[in-house]
């Protein structure tokens, strides 16, 4: 056998191996600027919180309108006013919401701004106006006041 | 007459070591000439046109979202980031000409590269204005109902 110098053989296998190596490198930073490529073009449109934000509203109208008609019926067995009833509701709501929304790291306010009563039948609630605030460390959005129609 | 194939005379090692030489090293020359344009050029300039095309979608779909959610009487704020330079050109996000054309221009500030997306005609709904330069990260879009 030829020392390990003189030895010539195996060129092809010399040969195939620099070429695995150049190919292996190039795909590797084709990958590399790929994976950097796809962190930047989509970040900050996923990481808009519409749908938080929707929610927040959307579910502040629900409660809001559910909790006038629960004031009215409470209202028949109590002394407290419809107002006073609807702001402790929404109270509650708005502290439960907070808790629920800071578990994902978002902060939220929503507060009872004002209880507005029909002019002709001051019975009867016209609309809700609280103020709704959300922020998430990127994103701060408030809605100061939301006017929530609840006069069915 | 010596038959053609074996007829070695004209036939110099040295003078064929030569010719290949030449061929090789013009043929390197011209590789080496146009290899700026090939390796660099070319696919920076695919690069950035895929970049601010994706710079200009994220702006068009945070505009549109914000839209879509924006509140009667109140204010959205939202900060993204940006890429600092693309292709090694600093550029700027120009939303001046958004009201009359509906579109939101992404243009190099080095080379004349320019590439435009729409916002899908909100802008008549909701005035869209601003100027935002890649030298800083991070930046704010801000929406007032008030204002």
């Amino acid at each position: 056998m030829a020392n390990l110098k003189d030895d010539t053989r195996g060129q092809w296998i010399l040969l195939s191996g620099l070429t695995i190596a150049i190919s292996l490198v190039t795909v590797a930073v084709l990958l590399n600027q790929a994976a950097v490529t796809g962190y930047y073009s989509s970040n900050a449109a996923l990481e808009f919180p519409k749908e938080q934000i929707r929610d927040l509203t959307t579910q502040t109208r629900e409660t809001a309108q559910s909790a006038t008609l629960l004031a009215y019926q409470l209202n028949q067995s109590s002394n407290l006013s419809v107002p006073t009833i609807i702001t402790t509701l929404l109270e509650n709501y708005s502290m439960q919401t907070s808790i629920l929304y800071a578990s994902h790291g978002e902060t939220v306010d929503i507060r009872v701004s004002n209880v507005s009563m029909n002019t002709s039948n001051t019975t009867i609630v016209d609309s809700i106006w609280m103020n709704i605030s959300y922020y998430d460390g990127n994103t701060f959005y408030s809605s100061e006041p939301e006017i929530i129609e609840v006069n069915a | 007459m010596i038959p053609l194939h074996q007829d070695e005379r004209a036939v110099s090692i040295t003078m064929g070591y030569i010719m290949f030489s030449a061929i090789f090293i013009a043929f390197f020359v011209i590789v080496l000439m146009s290899a700026d344009e090939i390796l660099v050029d070319r696919p920076s300039s695919v690069v950035m046109e895929n970049e601010f095309s994706d710079i200009g979608n994220m702006m068009a779909t945070t505009l549109t979202d914000m839209y879509l959610i924006a509140p009667d009487n109140g204010r959205i704020d939202t900060s993204y980031t940006i890429p600092i330079t693309i292709a090694g050109e600093y550029y700027a996000i120009n939303a001046d000409t958004a009201t009359t054309d509906q579109i939101i221009e992404i243009v190099s500030s080095s080379s004349d590269r320019t590439v435009s997306v729409t916002i899908s005609g909100i802008a008549s709904t909701m005035a869209i204005n601003g100027t935002a330069l890649s030298s800083s990260q991070i930046h704010r879009i801000s929406y007032d109902s008030r204002k």
